[in-house]
């Protein structure tokens, strides 16, 4: 039987644009079939589709035909459709109503009238299911966002649904949080559930995955089987969705006529198969990186500690003693709690150390008034929609400067050139919150790079960014560096843009620095990396297996070590 | 530090009263806080009771203590000089202006001051002790209908996020250069407080609709579609060490209001 069937289905929400159209996907029972797609072309939107919340929460143009687990989507009201599958999205904060883990994954059995004893004997095999027993009374604000997300699980999986909608569960958490829930993900898969999933980091659920549906220019572009996924590099390529780094370095050296077969995604494995493939000689070069780092130092942390007060007493720095150049750009990596964020507050003066000092160009930052530090060190935020504060988006960019002394026309002409650099210019007139989430982030970005600070800090930059939205982001840190002269600082789980655009990257691990230095030095040392979670690109990690000379840093350096140099790269 | 009126997520005995005992010990104290003459004696009994019984010392809820002080002192010091009556201990006059602290000002501010922070501690008492689903659902008993209990609950759930979420927006504001909520200025301040309304306010509309909507996948409204009852999960019921504290309560209550009616110990 099948759990879902879409038959020519179209969607718009209302007054627009249709979004989606001539959707038709069939999932069978017990499948799992991953949706990729590029950032705003509807994934979400066709998830809402399949769990019936469109049209019955949110409205809009909805034609064709939906059927979920033989229910009309039409024909049942919400609360009877979403009674048979559990959702999952990506932010675990907007899916906790209870205080106490028990009662959050007991809050949908009460729902449907299960008696007491039955309630309990769910609640306890969704927590071992899940291996979280240990959180039953905990309080839920006070976990992790891992733990957060397995808690979400658990309660889905209490009423025992046999289909799970998952919208890109993992995308908000750190690596060892996202490994949490994806080991979760596997366990639902291995118990023959059907699962439909957005998931951006297909390498991680690879291997689970029976289908995988590529979604572009609001509609299915591609419905194929994983394995043969690699036979269409190009329309992933052309729909800017990345292909898991090994798989795509696979694909393309066989397009160079590199005798190799289709390689998975484990380094470790490829590896295996790469063993005896003939490598091509590397022209020696001095890139720009390396000149970047030998430049003045512009910031110096100096045995900086940090402790937050009672009752949570925790050591978040210690210690630390770092120096980063001007005109580069510097990744600070680390699983969750281990003092990136408390680091970049220190940096910023929005934290005063428990010992120690951070300089910028010699001053002292936290001798700093809240203007100084403001024009010296700019921050920007995880999350842009915090730092939306007026409207429309040029009043926005402007409100910085202002409030620092630049008259408003010097304020206009800085804003024009740093949005024109962002692709802001043309959206200058409206709400900031009519953006897409890319565009918010580059509105945030561009209103701390209005004020020209010296030393720009930037918070996750490209969480929930397409491909291209991400690369464009960091050239344009890259660029402020480069020209503008900016030592840019950046937090990042996301080690492929790491590799690809950082000069240097300091790893943080309980409050400690355990490697500092370029990437290509730092990704050797992948066991030390581990103690903080963090996984060297998969390209990087081969060059690891392979003692690749120097160290592939992404998938284009990769196919130039086994295919040689194109012509046009080796003249740059 | 954890925010204020939070619950602390230990367990105690003051942890495990019904959520009601707890509420009719607060009222209760409350009003005995205007029956006695020594209110401040109530005061710092609360803060021994709270460490004692429900095992939160004071270094953990300190800000609230912080916040209160200046309240406390500023009602105290507008009594000492606006209540007339001898003693004075302090006067000064200035061409026709003439003040006096009075004894008497002294002693009403105090009690004054103390009833309001005895008030405050005992409201925190009730906050970080009770979790609020118990809260919810002990009212939900009581005929409160679900929903509204729930979403009540709810509320409190989010408290703590949205605290976050302020502090987080207060930083930003600062990293563009104002420093408006820092200001004593009203005419900087009030202007700050509404541009930091402005992502605050987008930001809870925006999860109000995405919570509504996983809410809804979870649920909610089943009971009522399918006819099914909602059976919840814990039992809230009333054990007899509460029904105890609350006939306590009410018997010391009307103990002291007839002792105060009767006989002149309590003026």
């Amino acid at each position: 039987m099948e759990a879902i069937a879409l038959e020519g289905v179209g969607f718009a929400f209302p007054g627009e644009q249709p979004l989606l159209h001539d959707i038709h996907l069939r999932v069978s029972e017990g499948e799992v079939v991953a949706i990729v797609g590029p950032t705003g072309c509807g994934k979400s939107t066709l998830l809402h589709i399949c769990a019936g919340v469109i049209p019955h929460f949110i409205s809009g143009d909805l034609t064709g035909r939906v059927q979920v687990l033989g229910m009309d989507t039409r024909e049942s009201s919400l609360a009877r459709i979403a009674a048979n599958f559990g959702t999952v999205t990506q932010d675990p904060e907007n899916q906790l109503f209870n205080l106490i883990v028990a009662d959050e994954v007991a809050w949908g059995m009460e729902n449907r009238g299960w008696e007491r004893e039955e309630t309990r004997r769910g609640l306890d095999r969704a927590l071992d299911f899940f291996r979280i027993p240990h959180l039953r009374d905990r309080i839920t604000y006070d976990l992790s966002g891992g733990e957060k997300q397995r808690v979400v699980l658990a309660a889905n999986h209490a009423p025992e649904p046999q289909l799970f909608i998952l919208d890109d569960p993992t995308s908000q958490l750190d690596p060892i949080g996202a490994e949490q829930v994806l080991a979760g993900i596997r366990d639902l898969a291995e118990s023959g559930r059907t699962i439909i999933i957005v998931e951006s980091k297909l390498e991680e659920i690879w291997a689970l995955v029976d289908r995988v549906v590529l979604l572009g220019r609001g509609t299915i572009q591609l419905d194929v089987p994983r394995q043969h996924l690699d036979r269409h590099l190009d329309r992933f390529t052309e729909a800017r969705v990345p292909l898991p780094q090994l798989v795509e370095l696979g694909a393309r050296l066989r397009r160079r006529g590199v005798a190799v077969p289709a390689l998975p995604p484990d380094p470790e494995r490829a590896a295996g198969l790469l063993t005896g493939v003939r490598r091509a000689p590397v022209p020696a070069a001095v890139s720009d990186r390396s000149r970047s780092t030998a430049e003045a130092p512009r910031v110096t942390v100096e045995d900086l500690s940090f402790t937050y007060p009672p009752p949570r007493r925790t050591h978040a720095l210690r210690g630390v003693e770092l120096t980063f150049p001007a005109r580069a750009v510097v990744a600070v990596v680390g699983q969750n709690g281990s003092g990136k964020t408390t680091l970049a507050r220190c940096l910023s003066g929005h934290l005063k150390p428990s010992r120690g000092l951070v300089r910028v160009e010699g001053r002292d930052v936290h001798r700093m008034s809240v203007r100084a530090r403001a024009a010296n060190v700019g921050y920007v935020f995880q999350n842009p929609d915090h730092q939306i504060f007026k409207d429309p988006v040029l009043e926005d960019v402007i409100f910085g400067p202002v409030n620092l002394g630049a008259s408003r026309p010097e304020a206009l002409e800085a804003a024009e050139r740093v949005m024109r650099a962002l692709d802001l210019w043309e959206v200058r007139d409206l709400h900031p919150f009519r953006l897409s989430k890319g565009g918010r982030q580059r509105l945030a970005i561009a209103a701390i790079a209005v004020m020209r600070p010296p030393v720009l800090i930037i918070d996750e930059p490209t969480t929930g960014q397409d491909l291209q939205e991400s690369d464009a982001i960091m050239t344009l840190l890259v660029e402020l560096a480069r020209e503008a002269g900016q030592t840019v600082i950046v937090i990042t789980h996301a080690m492929h843009l790491v590799a690809a655009h950082c000069d240097l990257m300091a790893a943080l691990c309980e409050g400690e620095v355990i490697a500092f230095g370029p990437p290509e030095e730092v990704f050797r040392q992948e066991e030390l990396l581990r103690r903080t979670f963090v996984k060297p690109p998969a390209v990087t990690a081969l060059g690891n297996r392979l003692g690749l000379e120097p160290r592939p840093l992404t998938v284009e350096d990769a196919v130039d070590r086994f295919a040689g140099t194109p012509l046009r790269a080796a003249a740059k | 530090m954890r925010p204020l009126y939070q619950f602390s997520g230990q367990d105690s005995f003051l942890h495990r009263l019904d959520p009601r005992t707890k509420l009719i010990f607060v009222v209760s104290y409350l009003l005995i806080s205007f029956l006695v003459p020594q209110p401040w004696l109530l005061f710092f009994l609360l803060i021994i009771a709270i460490w004692g019984l429900a095992g939160i010392s004071p270094a953990e809820y300190y800000p609230f203590l912080l916040l209160m002080l200046p309240i406390m002192v500023a009602i105290t010091l507008v009594h000492i000089f606006l209540v007339e009556g001898a003693p004075y201990f302090w006067s000064a006059s200035l061409g026709k202006l003439h003040v006096a602290a009075s004894l008497p000002g002294l002693y009403t501010g105090l009690g004054l001051g103390f009833r309001l922070g005895t008030m405050g501690l005992a409201f925190t008492l009730f906050a970080m002790t009770t979790e609020p689903f118990q809260w919810g659902m002990s009212m939900y008993r009581w005929g409160l209908p679900y929903k509204v209990a729930f979403m009540f609950a709810f509320a409190i759930r989010l408290y703590p996020l949205i605290q976050e979420e302020f502090i987080v927006i207060q930083r930003a504001l600062k990293a563009r250069g104002s420093n408006a909520l820092s200001s004593f200025n009203p005419l900087k301040f009030f202007p700050g407080v509404v541009t930091t309304a402005v992502p605050l306010g987008l930001g809870a509309i925006r999860r109000s609709q995405d919570i509504a909507m996983a809410m809804e996948l979870r649920g909610l409204n089943l009971p009522e579609e399918t006819g099914q009852p909602r059976v919840l999960f814990r039992e809230v019921r009333l054990r007899p060490v509460d029904v105890a504290i609350m006939t306590c309560c009410v018997l010391v209550l009307a103990g002291l209001v007839i002792t105060r009616l009767l006989t002149p110990w309590l003026r």
